[in-house]
């Protein structure tokens, strides 16, 4: 910065606030939610490889959206760290609330030290042996941290409807199932997915085809409890409902 | 940053190397130390018409006669579709069947995709010449593995030599095995090996070849032995 053209730390942050948010203004909203053996992941996402929803360690999901070679770096950094921690502690010493912390450290750190923050937004869920042990971090651009309960959302969070419709369906629809929270299946929690995501669409309804989604199943007889969704199991999760 | 690694390659070997050097197993020996650590055992993987059977003896020894341990564990599961059996020294040749699970569960979650099998028995053996310099003074690592082609469609196994050389078992030899007790096993497959052969059949055969081998070689034995299956359906413990 030149001297002369001083520009005042508030206006700084300002100018870096607006470059983020319009760019995750412009981001598919993804849902992370509970389900009777773990947790949903579903992500808006056309791409058949460049995922959004990934496996970072046994029982951690990541999910991440805005800028693909931001998230895609962190998500990364994810692994290793959790790798290494697991091969040189024990895989039971890997928790998301760490890694969690790490993602936190390092946006905050980007975004007051560097002239360029990470256009991200992004998400871990850990699933636990029971359902009160499942966890939800949620690490905004410039660092907050966030622990979410029952379900958790990242993306077009600033798109002021959107947001506040998303957050509220989702929470009307957990609400008014208050007795069923987490005791949904798997069928009935993707259709609830789906609505939420179809109640804050301005343009046509959600098909398969631009839908990613995986669970944390604690069901799954093996350490790695992530499992990715193909595009027919979806479709037939998704069913003919329309 | 602390978090934010240089290192972005798919390798976990690699991110140690360059980013964690002191995880790295690296023991060496004095070059005078006489002490024979190897411990001697039999390991065995045999093919089957859906996969390969691969297993071996729970006893550890020092020395060739000294037992130390009945139930040590040297078969292991390294992904969903092959396991790994071990020879050497104990300790460098867990560490380094720890360390290659590692490598293939990362390389799956970093790429999106898992290594072909190929791709996964090349990197064994990267791992096993990194090894060389304590092997030659007495600390080797020669491990079997075994897995199942998903694209091929049916078992192979690989053989290490302690320079990392590795070998695929062709067609006319459908069976492998190491350690002190190895040469017996060897001989029961021989001649009890059949192709039709089905998972408990192969099994049997196993069982059997370690059986002769614990009879002669004072260094086989142990509570039981470890038997695990590699199939297309995924790795499965059938004994231990």
């Amino acid at each position: 910065m030149e001297i002369g053209n001083f520009i005042s730390p508030k206006k700084l942050i300002e100018i870096k606030r607006d470059i983020v948010e319009d760019a995750l203004s412009r981001s598919n909203p993804i849902l992370a939610m509970e389900y009777q053996n773990g947790i949903l992941l579903i992500a808006e996402n056309p791409s058949y490889s460049l995922h959004k929803v990934s496996e970072i360690f046994d029982n951690i999901a990541f999910a991440g959206t805005g800028v693909y070679n931001d998230y895609e770096r962190l998500r990364k950094a994810g692994v290793q760290y959790a790798d290494v921690k697991g091969f040189s502690y024990s895989r039971e010493d890997v928790k998301a609330k760490s890694i969690a912390s790490s993602y936190s450290d390092t946006l905050g750190e980007i975004f007051s030290r560097s002239n360029m923050p990470m256009e991200v937004e992004i998400m871990l869920a850990e699933v636990g042996e029971t359902q009160e042990e499942n966890r939800f971090y949620y690490i905004t651009y410039s660092g907050g941290l966030i622990e979410e309960k029952y379900f958790s959302i990242i993306g077009d969070i600033y798109l002021d409807i959107s947001t506040k419709k998303i957050e509220k369906n989702l929470l009307r629809n957990f609400l008014k199932n208050k007795n069923l929270t987490g005791s949904l299946n798997l069928k009935e929690t993707f259709r609830l997915g789906i609505d939420a995501l179809n109640s804050v669409r301005t343009g046509s309804k959600i098909n398969a085809e631009i839908l990613e989604a995986a669970v944390l199943d604690r069901k799954i007889p093996k350490n790695r409890k992530f499992n990715r969704f193909e595009k027919k199991e979806i479709i037939e999760l998704i069913g003919d409902g329309k | 940053m602390g978090f934010l690694k240089n290192y972005t390659e798919s390798s976990f070997f690699g991110l140690l190397k360059t980013e964690y050097p002191e995880l790295i197993p690296q023991i060496m020996p004095h070059p005078e130390i006489k002490q024979n650590l190897v411990s001697s055992t039999t390991i065995a993987a045999v093919k089957y018409k859906d996969g390969v059977v691969i297993g071996g003896d729970r006893r550890a020894t020092v020395n060739g006669h000294i037992v130390i341990n009945e139930h040590v564990v040297k078969v292991f599961k390294t992904d969903d579709h092959s396991a790994i059996a071990i020879a050497g020294t104990f300790g460098p040749s867990v560490k380094m069947a720890k360390l290659f699970q590692v490598e293939l569960e990362h390389y799956e979650k970093i790429e999106g995709i898992p290594l072909t099998l190929e791709g996964k028995a090349n990197r064994l053996s990267q791992l096993i010449e990194q090894n060389f310099p304590a092997a030659i003074q007495g600390l080797p690592v020669m491990p079997l593995y075994a897995g199942y082609d998903l694209d091929a469609g049916h078992g192979k196994i690989f053989e290490y030599d302690i320079t990392g050389g590795t070998f695929i078992k062709p067609k006319e030899e459908p069976f492998s095995t190491s350690g002190s007790g190895g040469d017996r096993a060897a001989s029961t497959m021989e001649h009890f090996y059949r192709d039709d052969m089905n998972e408990s059949e192969a099994m049997e055969l196993m069982i059997k070849a370690l059986d002769f081998a614990a009879k002669k070689d004072a260094a086989t034995g142990g509570t039981s032995y470890i038997i695990k299956s590699v199939s297309r359906d995924g790795v499965k413990s059938l004994v231990g």
